[in-house]
């Protein structure tokens, strides 16, 4: 297969983001549960 | 809808796969990304059923007959453990890798590597958790939900536990992620999200679970792990911290875990029950509602496993509402199965008598649950023999059943061969009479007060616990003939057409492929109008 045209290139730039978005989501549930239980177990 | 037909042959260097065990490392194609989490799950299925026999041996009469208390604690620890997060989840990973791309008209999945990742995680997470059994102080044997303080009290084992499951927790987030980045960004051109198959939109919901919570189990066993080797006081009383805590952060993953192993069946028995009735499925629109309303209230119920530690009334009163309020969109979806099948041009291959039997199965699992949801019985059935039975009910003859007919449904596709026909049916029946001799009789043993996870029970509980205990044997030992039409039909067989089944969804992408499904499907996207 030749490179990727357009349409894949911006179709990659989308997968990727969409990646990292819900990878960073995800850490953001891990951490911000375990703050909430250093907080609670602090009050 | 039509289909503009596709070109899916396609001649690059990659057309082929490689060839040897390089194929399996190092591959990136979803078909066989698929395979390997199928064939991992099935393996890891005997293994947790070998496990259940060993305790469905013991409990066989009472008194102490073949293993000593504390192993016969780690097995129903590790059961549990192994069958969630090694048979039926990854069963499930394993179905979307292989039909998700087929079915919305992708080539692949979006993130192919991280795809092999997360694959490639889960033999070493298993391998750690059931090496645990070998080291000092042994397996975990306080049971899957790891509460402490007990949890905390294990040996060498403990850390192996925690780094298992903050692997299998990784694996199952990247697998997540993959699905929804695949959904929302690789849908052939036409398909809406709501033209979509109902298999893909459990699927989307699920994922969208399971990047919500298991990042939090993963929190909780970090901090179980810290409070075990650093000093911290999360979980323990006597540093100021409190156990009923983990309870808490544990069941708001443990909910909607459940649903992670549920919703996904539901849409596979939507897949099938259209196709052998010949009719289109009932109320599709009310079907994806459905979902979403029971992935959202999944997330406000948990507290309705800890009714007996002790809450407010207010809390008892909001979590038995909202526990019971899953039982209206879940009724909806029963209701458009059953409508789907009202007056269709019904036949019984084995994916239908599966999924007819995952109805009123699983219909019964639900109802054991609304009984498990008002408080004042769940006082008297709590750490009993009932929860024992409404949860299996809801996992085998539902999860585990709507996996085995999936398999059946899509197998000919997978292979290109037709598989035994007698001999699934006779893994069906068998399946099916048995599931219900070993599970049922635990209904009644938990009304009548035999608690969960004891290796010993008083005598007026042994005649159920026979009639259980032959039921496994028998449950188990059906599982092989599962393996055989497998194994028979992936060597060979009556060749199967493309669209394998006459009733198959006729707008439906994955059977307009070849059987057996090219290496590559789909490399030109097709058009949905």
């Amino acid at each position: 297969m030749s490179g990727p045209v357009t349409g894949q290139l911006e179709q990659r730039k989308r997968i990727r983001k969409s990646a990292i978005a819900f990878a960073l989501l995800a850490l953001g549930f891990y951490l911000g549960f375990i703050a909430l239980s250093v907080y609670r177990s602090r009050h | 809808m039509a289909y503009a037909s596709a070109d899916h042959a396609h001649d690059d260097h990659h057309d082929q796969p490689a060839t040897g065990i390089k194929r399996w490392l190092f591959t990136t194609n979803h078909k066989d990304i698929g395979t390997m989490y199928l064939v991992f799950s099935l393996i890891m299925f005997f293994v947790g059923g070998a496990m259940a026999l060993v305790i469905r041996a013991e409990l066989f009469k009472p008194g102490l007959q073949l293993v000593d208390p504390v192993f016969f604690n780690q097995m129903t620890t590790n059961h549990a453990l192994v069958m969630i997060f090694g048979a039926v989840m990854p069963a499930f990973v394993g179905l979307a890798n292989w039909m998700v791309p087929m079915q919305i008209g992708a080539p692949d999945m979006a993130l192919p590597r991280m795809n092999n990742f997360s694959f490639w995680i889960l033999p070493f997470a298993f391998t750690l958790l059931l090496s645990t059994f070998f080291v000092p102080g042994g397996a975990a044997a306080g049971g899957w939900t790891m509460y402490p303080p007990l949890v905390l009290q294990g040996g060498d084992g403990f850390p192996m536990l925690i780094f298992a499951v903050h692997m299998m927790g990784a694996s199952s987030i990247m697998g997540a992620i993959n699905v929804i980045v695949t959904i929302m960004n690789m849908r052939a051109p036409g398909m809406t999200l709501l033209k979509m198959p109902l298999f893909c939109w459990t699927w989307l919901i699920t994922a969208y679970l399971l990047i919500a919570v298991m990042p939090v189990l993963a929190g909780a066993v970090t901090m179980l792990l810290t409070d075990h080797f650093f000093n911290t006081s999360f979980f323990n009383a006597a540093g100021g911290g409190d156990p009923v805590m983990f309870q808490h952060i544990f069941w708001f993953f443990g909910h909607p875990e459940v649903y992670i192993m549920i919703l996904p069946a539901f849409g596979i028995v939507s897949e099938i029950l259209p196709t052998f009735s010949r009719k289109p499925l009932f109320g599709y629109d009310s079907m994806v509602y459905a979902t979403a309303s029971i992935a959202f209230l999944s997330f406000i119920v948990w507290a309705h496993h800890m009714f007996t530690v002790g809450m407010p009334l207010a809390a008892q009163m909001f979590f038995m509402l909202s526990t019971m309020l899953i039982a209206v969109p879940t009724g909806v979806k029963v209701f458009n199965w059953t409508a789907t099948m009202w007056r269709g041009s019904l036949t019984f291959e084995p994916p239908m008598l599966f999924a007819i039997s995952f109805l009123f199965l699983f219909t019964i699992g639900g109802f054991s649950g609304v009984m498990l949801a008002l408080v004042p019985a769940d006082f008297q059935y709590q750490d009993t023999y009932f929860v024992v039975a409404h949860f299996h009910y809801v996992l085998v003859p539902g999860a585990v059943f709507s996996i085995m007919a999936a398999v059946y449904f899509w197998l000919p596709k997978w292979t290109g061969h037709m598989y035994d026909m007698t001999l699934a049916k006779w893994h069906f029946w068998l399946s099916t009479i048995f599931v219900n001799v070993l599970f049922f009789p635990q209904h009644f043993l938990g009304l009548a007060g035999m608690p969960r996870r004891i290796p010993d029970y008083s005598v007026q509980f042994a005649d159920w616990n026979m009639v259980s205990s032959i039921g496994a044997f028998g449950f188990g030992l059906s599982q092989i003939l599962f393996a055989v039409v497998i194994i028979k039909c992936v060597r060979g067989g009556q060749k199967a057409t493309d669209k394998v089944w006459d009733g198959a969804r006729t707008p439906g992408l994955e059977w307009t492929l070849p059987s057996p499904a090219p290496y590559h499907s789909f490399q030109t996207a097709p058009r949905v109008d």
